[in-house]
């Protein structure tokens, strides 16, 4: 009854295929488990025979005095029951085993393409719709696999010599079953399929439902401020009704349905009786094989509900294994070179004319951008919200590639670079320090793992980290993150400064690292900044123009393109965009913007 | 994830037995429905009657027509009449099925979606100090997650466990009454069945608790890794990342191994049983069948222990499966009955009377106050005495935790002081209903948070009767009208979860606008910090003089022109006003404020 949780596009083999491609690097389990499985559904079908053949027989007794040892047979019927009970306490792990180890694989895979992705992937996709990706879908995709290697198979041979011994037995009673049966499995499919879309429906609805409890919860002081409480109990009772609506009207054509595909099946038993008995009478048949075929359509019985799920399984996992390969096979991956830099000095950046379009965006985000940073420079990267500054430093170390023109590193065009060397030798600090759920040794040794403790200090010392650190109850070993201590705004900066300290990058990029800091705190850090650029070539994004007057360049872009270049006090005199910006920025220091 | 969604799976794996108390409170909110249930325990009740009547009649087929036939006619005729009544009942099964299911699901359903609807209702009484120490995960899962825990029990659990038990019991009676010896034989497989099953029940469940939280922690590893992806890459650690989560992932198989292995023991495990009792059928119902009289057993009787024994295994099953749901709609029940229990702390005296239309007058006279998780030898706002004429400008100064923000949650009445008073045109604001106090409020906070919907419906959301033209008035008024129209869809631009479509900036200007359109008398403004670019900035300011025009306005300030053009600057340190004056009689004093107006001077 549950509701198939996810979107369900088109119905796409290839990305099945995908999937069963994770599960065949086990050919040998895979065969096993399968041959298990056959043996168990075997074992099964033999226990029908033995209840069958101990009543006619029984009945022979009755009727001719012929001999007859009831234990016998009791005796055959529990080493039977055994075997299927070992079989099947080996099978289930076989089975487990083989689609854990799959699973793992796939997760993997999974895990390492998330982190690979191309920026442009992650600026399209937001991170809740990764992680379900990554934790509901492949759960599905576990239902696929069992259900591929079980329930597929286990339907499957279990209808076919289900009607064959029936058939066997008396090939009336077989054709009659057959007719309930045919009607049953095709009208079970075809109202899994048809009711599909409205279970989905009903769990939108809820998702739906649920985002107006969130945002209620989220904005519960707008909602107190403007005094809207009645009118948002309104809004969810709406949401509520369409849902409670919704449901059952489902609910009401489930019943419709799937309890009529039982009803059609379930008319074999008279039908059995009916003919059987008929077939009996005429001494045709003994009783028992008439309570045999029961038996069998019992067993049956037991079975065509998972037809519907099955159905639904291959519903669910279709859309989500198409969710899941389409991470795997992202088309926009960046490909690695294979060139090794030097490591030492500050890198000579060179970018020849280079224009950038997101992909899928149309729009040129820079054109032709010429600029060339000699080794150990700081180049301050100014102009208004969307000129393209964050675009030009992310494409050096390559999270994006250019549409047109060149970067090129120490002569070298950076695509020609192993790309891991590449991102190493290039250091960044971001207006927001992403810190993990780890020690504050770790978050600082994050881009050198193998640094030694004495390392680390010292980097968190140069970039007077230690004093707050050592504050700490626990120092070092403090856990930082989401998951422990949060730290303040300048302390995330600091410790983003060390770790660029102890990474000793050749190019350093800071991409408005002091903006979401207070007037004191940014001050305060802002000597700290310039020091770790000493020795690299540095690009310095800066709202705040009075930061960046040591720089030996300063490029002001303007919707992507390079307006003014030239020093500082160059372009303070000179009375263009940068003349302005500086003007309006001074001006508001008289005004007073804290 | 983040230590909320840890701790929610953690919630999620709470289990309680379901206790008198909630079962009673339970069985309340089938208050309205107790005719359906009523429906559905008899419509169940034939439904089972219909299922233990396949057998028998088999049973009866076998014994009366098709062993020791003497009229093959009159047998025929016999065995027509009985797949006639088995025809029957099939067709008796199918509409007591479909009724059954409908009533069973439109109650639980409905119940739980009234319920729903009251937790919704509570939460919205709540008062904000219950939001301050409750993490919003928990509020949310109590309308969700809690809820939907115990719609399945109740919708689908409730019905179940009465078949169940209705099923063993006819089951043990039927065959009872068929002989009583081969009962008790075949029903020494019952108690290892059960105690088995409870066994491995507990066993998996354990098991599942830890899976989960292996799982919790994989989740939250791979979302820091998508969040921090930048980083990851930017240093080249997806190798080593890799690894980790490998590990990881290793531990978490094992633990999936654990579970798996004693499922896999059970299911095997309840097939050999079963096989078992199909066996001491043949074994011993066989030998009955040849003895004489009194303890002989017909073959139709033999036939139907075997299809009744095999009755047994499917409710045990289910019942073990029941059992943890149980568990768990008893702690999601007990969640909600605390949280349907808790009382709003800031209500309507019984004698409260609304505010009429003010003039915007306010008065603090010697306020005290702490929050509940103040520390008791601690005030948050110590003594605070001040007035504010209507139409003022009042600045609130001071460091991070002077008391600036709990100012303006009493004024706006989302907590009470613990002393003293506060008045509104001189309307004690404890004595008047919180609605028309906070119809005639406007807040701006830095959260600048908007609503999914529309632009429209979110400058609406103040004062929903505002006609369209109201709306783009005010809008014109603070000079957002020309940016909205730039929008996508202007007005009808859709408005992404907590406004994420929208710049910093822009968010902010809605705010602004949202504010003006509600009209209030009093104003309260949280000024943000974040940086948005100058255009942005220059608008929001001019935005900001239109919208203070004429109003109290309450401004916890961060800009400097802010706190110049103000009539009134209160400076507080620890809870207490410290100075008080204007910007020029301040600076002169050359006190508290002279120094943290230094500060933001000396930087651009």
């Amino acid at each position: 009854m549950n509701a198939p949780a996810s979107p369900a596009p088109a119905f796409r083999a290839r990305n099945l295929l995908g999937v069963l491609a994770f599960l065949m690097r086990y050919r040998g389990s895979v065969a096993l488990a399968i041959v298990l499985l056959l043996v168990n559904i075997g074992l099964e079908m033999t226990l029908p025979q033995v209840s069958g053949a101990a009543i006619n027989n029984l009945q022979k007794a009755l009727t001719h005095q012929a001999a007859f040892t009831p234990w016998q047979f009791a005796e055959v019927f529990i080493a039977l029951a055994v075997a299927r009970a070992a079989v099947g306490l080996v099978l289930g792990r076989v089975r487990n085993r083989l689609v854990q180890a799959t699973l793992k694989d796939i997760r993997a895979a999974y895990f390492d393409a998330v982190q690979r992705l191309s920026f442009a992937y992650h600026d399209k996709t937001n991170t809740g719709e990764l992680i379900s990706r990554g934790t509901a879908d492949i759960s599905r995709l576990q239902e696929f696999l069992f259900a591929c290697l079980f329930l597929g198979i286990d339907i499957t041979f279990a209808v076919v010599i289900t009607m064959v011994m029936i058939t066997i037995t008396n090939w009336k009673v077989g054709v009659a079953a057959m007719l309930t049966l045919a009607p049953t499995m095709g009208l079970i499919a075809f109202f899994a399929r048809q009711l599909y879309p409205r279970w989905r429906k009903v769990h939108d609805l809820h998702g739906e439902m649920t985002t107006v409890i969130q945002e209620n919860i989220a904005g519960v002081r707008v909602v107190k401020a403007f005094a809207r409480e009645g009118d948002e109990i309104a809004k969810f009772r709406r949401h509520r009704d369409v849902f409670v609506r919704t449901t059952l009207a489902t609910v009401s054509s489930w019943a419709n349905r799937v309890p009529f595909t039982q009803f059609i099946f379930n008319l074999s038993t008279p039908l059995t009786l009916w003919i059987g008995g008929r077939a009996v009478i005429a001494g045709a048949m003994p009783v028992g094989s008439l309570a045999k075929i029961v038996f069998y359509l019992l067993g049956l019985g037991n079975r065509m509900g998972a037809i519907g799920q099955f159905v639904n399984v291959l519903q669910n996992a279709s859309a989500s294994s198409e969710r899941v390969m389409e991470v795997l096979e992202d088309p926009l991956k960046i490909p690695s070179g294979s060139r090794r830099l030097s490591t030492v000095g500050g890198a000579v950046v060179v970018f020849d004319k280079v224009s950038f379009a997101y992909p899928g965006g149309g729009r040129e985000v820079l054109h032709e951008v010429s600029l060339e940073a000699k080794a150990g420079q700081t180049i301050a990267v100014v102009g208004a919200t969307g000129a393209g500054k964050s675009t030009l430093v992310h494409l050096i170390p390559r999270f994006y590639d250019p549409t047109a023109g060149a970067i090129r590193i120490d002569g070298f065009d950076a695509r020609e670079l192993d790309l891991v060397e590449l991102r190493r030798s290039v250091g960044m600090i971001f207006q927001e320090t992403v810190l993990f759920s780890a020690s504050v040794t770790e978050n600082i040794a994050y881009g050198r793992p193998d640094a030694t403790p004495a390392q680390v200090i010292a980097a968190a010392r140069a970039a007077h980290a230690h004093e707050f650190i050592t504050e700490m109850e626990r120092g070092y070993d403090t856990v930082v993150g989401e998951r422990g201590v949060s730290l303040s705004g300048g302390q995330k900066q600091r410790l983003a400064i060390a770790r660029a300290f102890l990474l000793d990058p050749r190019i350093l990029i800071l991409d408005d690292a002091t903006s979401s800091l207070d007037a004191k705190t940014e001050r305060l850090i802002q000597e700290d900044m310039r020091r770790v650029c000493l020795g690299r070539t540095a690009f310095v994004i800066a709202h705040r123009l009075t930061t960046v007057q040591h720089a030996e360049q300063v490029i002001v872009l303007k919707e992507g393109r390079i307006v003014e270049q030239g020093t500082f006090a160059e372009l303070a005199r000179g009375g263009g965009l940068f003349c302005e910006l500086f003007r309006e920025q001074l001006a508001d220091r008289e005004g007073g913007r804290a | 994830m983040s230590t909320g969604e840890d701790f929610l799976l953690e919630e999620a794996l709470d289990q309680k037995p379901m206790n008198f108390y909630l079962l009673r409170r339970l069985f309340a909110l089938t208050r309205g429905y107790r005719l359906l249930v009523a429906a559905n325990v008899g419509g169940t009740l034939l439904l089972l009657g219909s299922q233990l009547l396949g057998p028998y009649l088999i049973r009866t087929a076998i014994n009366s027509y098709l062993t020791n036939i003497s009229s093959p006619a009159a047998a025929m005729r016999g065995v027509e009449w009985i797949a006639g009544c088995y025809f029957a009942n099939l067709l008796l099964g199918w509409a007591l099925t479909v009724a059954q299911v409908r009533t069973a699901l439109t109650i639980g359903w409905r119940m739980m979606n009234d319920l729903r609807l009251q937790v919704f209702e509570h939460i919205q009484a709540l008062s904000l100090s219950y939001f301050d120490k409750t993490h919003q995960g928990r509020i949310i899962n109590r309308a969700d997650a809690d809820i939907d825990a115990m719609e399945q029990v109740l919708s689908w659990g409730a019905n179940q466990l009465l078949a169940i038990s209705i099923t063993l019991v006819g089951v043990f009676c039927i065959m009872l009454s068929y002989s009583w010896r081969l009962c008790l034989v075949v029903s020494v497989v019952l108690p290892p069945l059960i105690v088995g099953t409870f066994f491995f029940q507990r066993l998996i469940m354990e098991a599942h608790r830890q899976v989960r939280r292996q799982s919790s922690r994989l989740t939250a590893t791979l979302a820091e890794n998508i969040s921090g992806v930048r980083v990851v890459q930017a240093m080249g650690r997806e190798s080593e990342n890799l690894g980790k989560f490998q590990e990881l992932h290793g531990v978490y198989v094992e633990r999936a191994y654990d579970a798996a292995r004693i499922f896999h023991t059970y299911m095997p495990t309840l097939g050999l049983i079963s096989g078992i009792g199909v066996a001491l059928v043949l074994g011993y119902g066989g030998s009955l069948a040849l003895q004489p009289a009194p303890q002989r057993i017909a073959l139709g009787d033999l036939t139907a222990f075997i299809l009744y024994v095999q009755m047994f295994f499917g409710p045990v099953q289910t019942m073990g499966d029941l059992y943890n749901n149980i568990l768990s709609a008893g702690a999601s029940a007990e969640r909600i009955f605390q949280l349907l229990d808790t009382k709003p702390q800031v209500i309507d005296r019984v004698q409260a009377t609304a505010l009429p239309v003010i003039a915007g007058e306010v008065r603090f006279e010697h306020v005290c106050f702490r929050y509940e998780t103040t520390p008791e030898d601690r005030w948050v706002l110590d003594d605070v005495d001040f007035a504010a004429e209507a139409g003022q400008t009042v600045a609130l100064v001071g460091h991070t935790g002077s008391g600036k923000t709990s100012i303006i949650s009493l004024l706006a009445r989302f907590y009470e002081p613990q002393r003293g008073r506060i008045l509104v045109d001189g309307h004690d604001i404890a004595q008047a209903t919180v609605e028309s106090l906070h119809r005639q409020l406007g807040i701006v906070t830095q959260e600048n948070f908007l609503f999914t919907g529309t632009v429209l419906d979110n400058l609406r959301f103040g004062r929903p009767e505002a006609t369209d033209e109201d709306v783009q008035e005010a809008a014109r008024a603070v000079g957002t009208d020309e940016l909205i129209r730039q929008m996508k869809d202007g007005y009808a631009t859709k408005v992404a979860e907590r406004g994420g479509n929208f710049s910093a900036g822009t968010r902010q200007l809605l705010c602004i606008t949202r504010a003006l359109v509600a009209r209030p008398r009093i104003l309260i403004l949280d000024e943000a910090t974040s940086a948005v670019d100058s255009k942005s900035e220059a608008l929001i300011q001019s935005a900001l003089d239109i919208l203070l025009a004429g109003r109290t306005t309450f401004v916890i300030a961060h800009r400097l022109s802010t706190v110049r053009k103000a009539s009134q600057i209160l400076v507080l340190q620890h809870g207490r006003i410290v100075e008080r004056g204007t910007h020029e009689s301040l600076t002169a004093a050359g006190g508290v404020y002279a120094g943290l107006h230094a500060e933001f001077a000396r930087h651009v």
